[in-house]
């Protein structure tokens, strides 16, 4: 790409981020649908933490950290106890990246669609794999910016409110740390690139919004079969998930890019 | 004068139906060229394609000597769209929605912000332009759409209804900057119902059923269908007639002695009666019309008013579109009523 298509290229992509960011602010159910789950599940992760420095007795956790690769023989029983009820909120908190981007995408899409505001945008020089850019980073980055500040935010409580060790050997394990940096970014495009193929189908955002939020019904069987013991987060499936999901959102992004055209978005998106 | 729009064959299909085809047109840089055509007669399709919104499926077309499959982009910095309806962010002031698209149209920022504020004062939204748009009536709705599609200052300019929802005041500044910007130099394609409006600014007008009816200005679009038709308004109740040999006299002095004089004159079509008018079919009334007038004056005939009569391009289109379904019906009724396998036969008029 040439420097002068790029600048443009770059202009029009910012600009698409900026007016949907401008938009998302001031639709309040937006705001609220992405922010209150957000909010909500650091305030039960701190709150957790802040309890379970209230436990005194052990538990057989022990054999469960070794299973998900966190070395259980440093923590005391009370420890190993306080680590199973934390433990699941590393796949709680990968419910925020799917959440959020299908909520804004649904609403930046279907909301074009209900204002009629696409055939004059399309009209314009803007090439379509741009505003598809946009439009994803546009509901992408709050999703991920969200997780990772929330895990951030609680990570911070962790080091003041639950023990060091806790702290040290689980919040900042690998397996949480890669979990954090890597899934997030991939359960993110997978959220967007669902919600686009949705939004080209429906009619108000609510319905996309609903058939959208059937995506975290494998994090939460996921999270029930951790908390059952059936299955343990460790490493190693994590790298597995990140590999799975990858591999869907690039056929989600292919499946993407042909329905976000100009002649489907005119003519075949109703 | 160059041609702004050219179309060779152009045609688009959805599914297996033809929404348009086979349209040949071409429209001189300048011109005020409306579209008219009933609803689904494929205006949209021929908008959306000349603006390279969608590709044709046959044929093709140039916007400002720009291919507009070839050359997409182009095209679209040359056009400018005003789309009923009018597609706004309601929830953004009205300056931000021309800012958005500024943007997207790579306006310099410093040019921007003029073009913004020339355009909201143009349409009298200055005033309103920290406002959000979903607080503006239909017809504040439709100005600011319009000062978007104009923000580019492009050389062809495409509106669909623009004036639809606008209160009279509203109506006329519209047309007034259309006759403003064709003054410009720009290229103006104007696809509107109103049907006195297109007489009013439009400099020609094609007239489309999927595909091209006919094309011309409002006048030869009216003398194609009904030729020059001159009205003759004789006054008194013709107590003189004098000495006419060739009439029969059993037809006394009426309206019809003039009618059948005038058949003999040189240069004139047919001759109705209408009250205590003449009207007059003429190939050339420049030519023909004194000698007639003259000749009924020396017949005793006091004449009161000789005018061209105007028909409305209403009626043209009218006329023109009615002729047109006569000719699709006449087509389909063969294929209608094809006898379908066992026997049944299926459709057409006698069913």
């Amino acid at each position: 790409m040439k420097a002068g298509s790029y600048r443009l290229a770059k202009q029009h992509v910012l600009a698409v981020m900026g007016n949907e960011w401008a938009q998302l602010i001031r639709n309040r159910v937006v705001v609220y649908t992405t922010l209150v789950p957000t909010v909500l599940l650091v305030i039960l992760a701190i709150a957790v933490l802040g309890m379970s420095a209230f436990l005194t007795e052990g538990s057989g956790a022990a054999q469960m950290l070794q299973k998900i690769g966190v070395d259980g023989a440093v923590f005391s029983g009370s420890d190993n106890l306080r680590v199973s009820l934390l433990n699941p909120f590393l796949v709680l908190f990968q419910v925020i990246p799917l959440v959020v981007p299908i909520t804004i995408a649904s609403y930046s899409i279907v909301g074009e669609k209900q204002l009629r505001t696409l055939e004059p945008l399309l009209a314009t020089p803007i090439k379509t794999w741009e505003l598809l850019a946009a439009k994803g980073l546009a509901a992408a980055i709050p999703g991920i910016l969200a997780t990772w500040w929330g895990f951030a935010i609680f990570a911070l409580a962790a080091r003041f409110i639950g023990p060091d060790y806790v702290f040290s050997n689980l919040i900042l394990s690998r397996t949480w740390l890669i979990a954090i940096v890597l899934l997030t970014p991939i359960f993110t495009f997978l959220a967007v690139g669902l919600g686009v193929i949705i939004s080209s189908r429906v009619k108000d955002p609510n319905s996309a919004q609903q058939l959208g939020s059937l995506l975290i019904l494998p994090v939460i069987g996921m999270l029930i079969a951790q908390i059952s013991g059936v299955v343990q987060v460790g490493l190693g499936l994590v790298l597995w998930i990140a590999v799975t999901v990858g591999v869907i959102d690039v056929a989600l992004l292919w499946v993407s890019v042909r329905l976000f055209r100009r002649e489907e978005i005119l003519t075949v998106w109703q | 004068m160059g041609y702004a729009i050219t179309t060779d064959g152009l045609g688009r299909m959805f599914g297996s139906r033809w929404a348009v085809r086979d349209l040949n047109l071409k429209i001189e840089t300048g011109e005020v060229f409306g579209l008219l055509g009933p609803n689904g007669a494929g205006k949209t399709t021929i908008m959306r394609m000349l603006s390279s919104l969608i590709a044709p499926t046959a044929g093709n077309a140039s916007v400002c000597d720009f291919d507009v499959v070839a050359q997409a982009d182009q095209v679209r910095r040359h056009i400018g769209i005003l789309s009923e309806p009018a597609g706004l962010y309601d929830n953004l002031p009205a300056r931000r929605n021309l800012e958005y698209f500024a943007k997207l149209y790579d306006l310099d920022p410093t040019f921007a912000r003029k073009q913004i504020q020339k355009y909201l004062q143009l349409f009298g939204l200055w005033d309103r332009k920290d406002d959000l748009a979903g607080t503006f009536s239909r017809g504040m709705k439709q100005k600011l759409s319009l000062a978007r599609s104009l923000l580019h200052e492009p050389a062809v300019v495409i509106l669909d209804e623009p004036t639809s929802a606008l209160d009279p005041e509203g109506a006329k500044l519209v047309r007034d900057s259309i006759i403003a910007l064709q003054g410009e130099g720009r290229t103006i394609i104007l696809c509107t119902h109103n049907l006195a409006e297109a007489q009013l600014i439009c400099t020609r007008v094609g007239i489309v059923k999927r595909t091209l009816i006919r094309v011309g200005t409002p006048r030869e679009l009216q003398e194609a269908l009904y030729g020059r038709q001159i009205e003759i308004k004789i006054g008194n109740p013709l107590p003189h007639m004098g000495d006419v040999s060739t009439l029969d006299e059993r037809l006394g002095r009426t309206m019809n002695d003039f009618a059948l004089l005038a058949t003999r004159m040189r240069g004139v079509g047919d001759v109705a009666v209408s009250g205590s008018s003449l009207l007059v079919s003429m190939l050339d009334p420049d030519d023909f019309m004194p000698d007639l007038v003259r000749m009924l004056v020396l017949q005793g005939a006091d004449v009161i008013r000789v005018a061209e009569v105007e028909h409305s391009l209403e009626r043209a289109y009218l006329d023109l579109v009615a002729r047109q379904d006569l000719l699709d019906a006449q087509a389909a009724a063969p294929m209608s009523s094809t006898v379908a396998p066992g026997g049944v036969r299926t459709g057409g008029a006698g069913q």
